[in-house]
């Protein structure tokens, strides 16, 4: 368990304004130009912030990830090397021993942070992209218990986390019930409080 | 009054959110998410999406999603608590119209992204047809047969069919851009042929539609192109390049050079034929008129050429022919022609001869000695060197007083001066010559008529034996013109064989002596007696004349061995076998064969062994002085000695005094013709004078 730490504060890319450690953002996209584009602003910021910072992704291939972000004067050589970047394959992450298995991913984001906070970085970040394959490896209720718990877990365990889903993906229900375990949400360009959140021991006392 | 309570700012925030989050949402995914979200609203059980709009149930509970004329359906809403719920009636039916303007917004785009897709469909068909037509378009020029090719104003090409590709030697795609001039057009006219376009691109000058000219492929050949041009123009009607076809008439044009070269020069010198030669005559002529100055033609003549032909034979003849060619062009001026009439036969025109008649006199008679000068060098003529020469005839002219056949007659009239003359000189046509060119047509005319009317006869002139018996007679033709009188062979003979005349008026003469022979042999006084004929070099040359001779033998029933035929030694030089052959065939008819004129021509006399020859007739040039000129004693001397070594019978003639016959005889020569014994004369006469002779004899 992580000790509670002091809050870093740090840009998410969006804005100028500097947020803790320790959100939990949805981003719905329906197209790869917006993804992209949060991407690189959320990489940029949390790389110049010092921290560490991964990345999820499996339909963004690497030369493509790559050439946007230096299209946009980001190199990520540099920070590969530090170890201050790194990329993963959405699939290993949520699927590493063929299951969807929350437990195991809230493991791996508590050891992210720590793992960040040792090698000398400031703070630890994560953005990934939700698979759809979860809805039908695991069903809506553990996908929405998983995000639950990313919450909870952010409030020990501070890292700020974006949860990207895209709109074409995911049915128009299915996106109303992802915002509800999402206290913030990106909307065109601004972190917003989710109005439709529902605080994570609520929503796990009543769905799970 | 109870007080409506006020909405609650977290539900508020939830109907904002869901208007900005479905704006990414997918047209299928809205209404769920929506009907999802709403159900949070206080108060709020269900919340239902129907497409139709239901007008009897409580208008409250039912949101329509209307935006202007626009119905998208309604969403009906379950309410437990209607309480709870009045506070946001009106939110939710402004969000149901924000709702509405977006799925409005999102069937106007499927409308529109169905039509731009309907179009795209139409514009791929429609490029997919045009393709076709453009394949198809191009397939045409492909398989045309000319060369296509368009310009634009910078004459740069802009299309050039599969043709066009081929004939430049370069292909199609990499001839797209390239300068038209500065790659395919002769160095030497580029400029010129540019700025002609350059002006008419500026709408300078006028198009030629239609015309020929030469350009350079990219192997470096030479092609001459015929063009059809016209303007392309764009839709205001400016000139934007031009557009034009092309056939390659390179092998048309050469084909038509040879047959000009056919109909208008000699093929063995390359030097124009008589039909240019008139024409440039004429052309010349004319240009003396317009600029007031002369010309000269000149007529040249190669000396002895038919005797080098033979005896050297046609093919080296006709090399010499080709240096005397050349060796002519080099003698004049450019602008001057030389002609080649055919056999040995040349002319030169000399052009634009300017100052007074004297002074271009002076000037032709430079060139025609320059001509001469030439000529006269060695030529080699394979292994053989060989010295010929020349005569030629000049003639001036101005353009007004003859026409050009008149020049041709004086041309050639002052070249037989220069033969006459001796040979190997320039003479100028004398106009006094002129007479004699119409009387020479009018001569020409009479002996037509003579031969058609007859008016020839025969007179005979005594041949004596020894003891001065008469033996016969030598056949001398005569004209009896009624406008002329009695006129002697000399007078026309020549012209005769210049016209081909002397041929029927030979067979004339032929006839009329063997029936002579026919009638004397009814005659025991004159049936012993001979005929010698003469026979020209141009009828024994016929290639049937031993037919003729024979026919002409049957036909009157003459004796074969009582006619004898006197030939010419220049006649039999022509061709020694021929006439060898055509003697013997005669001679084994019984007909017999006397040289005549011998020792007059030239000196060779190693034929005579192989002519089978009756007789040598000594030439009266030799007996006129034998008495007192050594010379021509000691000639008259070896031709007796020459025909008594070969077996020959031999015959003097021009004999007219005593001392002449005397000294003859002294030398072995015992037959003898002249006036010593008779003048020629009518068969009548010459058979008196026979009688006569036959009384004296028996006296």
């Amino acid at each position: 368990m992580c000790a509670i730490p002091q809050a870093h504060h740090a840009s998410l890319g969006f804005t100028r304004q500097n947020l803790p450690a320790g959100g939990h953002i949805c981003q719905i996209f329906s197209n790869d130009e917006d993804r992209l584009d949060a991407v690189l602003k959320f990489l940029r910021s949390g790389l110049e912030a010092g921290e560490r910072v991964a990345c999820f992704t499996d339909k963004l291939d690497n030369a493509r990830l790559v050439g946007y972000l230096a299209d946009h004067r980001l190199s990520l050589e540099e920070y590969t090397g530090s170890g201050a970047f790194s990329k993963t394959d959405a699939s290993e992450v949520y699927f590493a021993d063929g299951c969807f298995d929350p437990e195991r991913l809230l493991g791996s984001l508590r050891k992210l942070r720590e793992d960040a906070l040792a090698g000398g970085f400031v703070a630890a970040r994560v953005i990934g992209e939700m698979m759809a394959d979860v809805l039908h490896v695991a069903g809506i209720s553990r996908l929405l218990e998983y995000e639950a718990r990313v919450s909870l877990l952010l409030r020990t365990c501070p890292m700020t986390a974006v949860c990207q889903y895209d709109a074409n993906a995911f049915d128009g229900a299915t996106i109303m019930q992802v915002l509800k375990v999402h206290p913030l949400m990106v909307i065109r360009d601004t972190i917003v409080h989710n109005p439709f959140y529902l605080p994570p021991e609520d929503f796990l006392a009543n769905h799970c | 009054m109870s007080v409506a309570a006020l909405p609650e700012v977290r539900v508020l925030g939830q109907l904002l959110l869901m208007q900005s989050v479905v704006t990414s949402l997918p047209d299928d995914s809205i209404i769920q998410f929506v009907t999802q979200g709403l159900v949070d609203i206080p108060g709020v059980t269900r919340v239902q999406f129907r497409t139709g709009v239901c007008a009897d149930e409580e208008a409250a509970l039912h949101f329509r999603l209307t935006c202007g004329a626009s119905e998208h359906g309604e969403l009906l809403f379950g309410v437990s608590d209607a309480t709870a719920f009045a506070p946001y009636a009106d939110h939710i039916r402004n969000f149901a119209f924000m709702l509405a303007v977006i799925l409005e917004e999102r069937s106007q785009r499927r409308t529109i992204d169905a039509q731009y897709r309907h179009l795209e469909q139409r514009v791929a068909k429609r490029t997919a047809e045009l393709a076709r037509e453009r394949d198809t378009a191009q397939g045409y020029l492909d398989i045309a047969g000319v060369m296509l090719m368009a310009l634009d104003r910078q004459g740069r090409i802009l299309m050039v069919n599969r043709k066009g590709a081929e004939l430049l030697g370069q292909a199609e795609e990499s001839l797209i851009g390239v300068d038209w001039f500065e790659n395919f057009l002769p160095a030497r006219e580029r400029a010129e042929v540019r700025e002609v376009f350059d002006r008419l691109m500026a709408a300078d000058t006028r198009l030629v539609e239609s015309y020929e000219n030469v350009i350079v492929t990219r192997a470096g050949q030479l092609r001459i192109m015929a063009w059809n041009n016209t303007l392309l123009r764009d839709e205001a009607g400016t000139v934007t390049g031009t557009l034009s076809s092309a056939e390659d008439v390179t092998e048309r044009r050469q084909a038509d050079e040879k047959i000009k070269e056919l109909a208008f020069f000699d093929q063995l010198t390359s030097l124009p034929n008589r039909t240019l030669l008139l024409d440039r005559l004429k052309q010349t002529m004319a240009s003396c008129l317009r600029s007031a100055c002369r010309g000269a033609l000149l007529f040249i003549d190669l000396d002895h050429f038919k005797s080098l032909n033979d005896t050297l034979g046609h093919d080296t003849g006709d090399i010499l022919l080709q240096q005397v060619a050349q060796r002519l062009r080099r003698c004049v001026r450019e602008e001057d022609t030389v002609a080649r009439l055919g056999g040995d036969e040349f002319v030169v025109i000399l052009a634009g001869l300017n100052g007074s008649a004297e002074d271009a006199a002076a000037g032709a008679e430079v060139v025609a000695h320059k001509i001469l000068s030439s000529l006269n060098d060695v030529y080699h003529l394979g292994h053989v060197a060989q010295r010929s020469t020349a005569s030629v005839g000049v003639t001036l002219f101005d353009g007004a007083q003859a026409t050009a056949e008149d020049l041709m007659k004086q041309a050639d009239l002052a070249m037989y001066r220069s033969k006459d003359a001796g040979r190997n000189l320039v003479r100028f046509f004398d106009p006094t010559l002129e007479s004699a060119v119409t009387e020479r047509v009018r001569l020409e005319g009479d002996l037509r008529r003579a031969l058609a009317e007859t008016q020839f006869l025969l007179h005979y002139q005594a041949q004596v034996g020894r003891n001065g018996r008469l033996c016969g007679a030598e056949a001398l033709l005569r004209w009896q013109s009624p406008r002329r009188g009695l006129v002697a062979p000399r007078a026309f003979i020549r012209l005769t064989e210049e016209t081909g005349l002397i041929l029927p008026l030979g067979l004339w003469v032929l006839d009329a002596a063997c029936r002579q022979l026919a009638a004397w042999a009814k005659q025991p006084e004159m049936a012993h007696l001979t005929i010698a004929v003469n026979v020209s070099a141009r009828q024994f040359h016929e290639v049937d004349i031993v037919d003729q001779v024979l026919k002409v033998i049957q036909r009157t029933g003459a004796r074969p061995e009582r006619l004898k035929l006197e030939l010419t030694e220049s006649l039999l030089l022509d061709n020694v076998s021929d006439a060898a052959g055509k003697i013997s065939a005669l001679k084994a008819r019984g007909v017999g064969f006397s040289l005549d004129d011998f020792g007059t021509g030239y000196s060779s006399l190693s034929y005579l062994r192989r002519l089978p020859l009756d007789e040598l007739k000594i030439d009266q040039s030799f007996v006129r002085d034998i008495v007192a000129n050594p010379s021509d004693a000691a000639i008259a001397r070896t031709i007796v000695a020459l025909g008594q070594s070969l077996g020959l019978d031999i015959i003097a003639e021009g004999v007219e005094r005593e001392e002449q016959r005397d000294f003859l005889a002294s030398i072995g020569c015992f037959a003898y013709q002249g006036y010593l014994h008779s003048r020629p004369l009518p068969a009548e006469g010459f058979e008196a004078l026979v009688r006569r002779s036959s009384c004296a004899g028996r006296k």
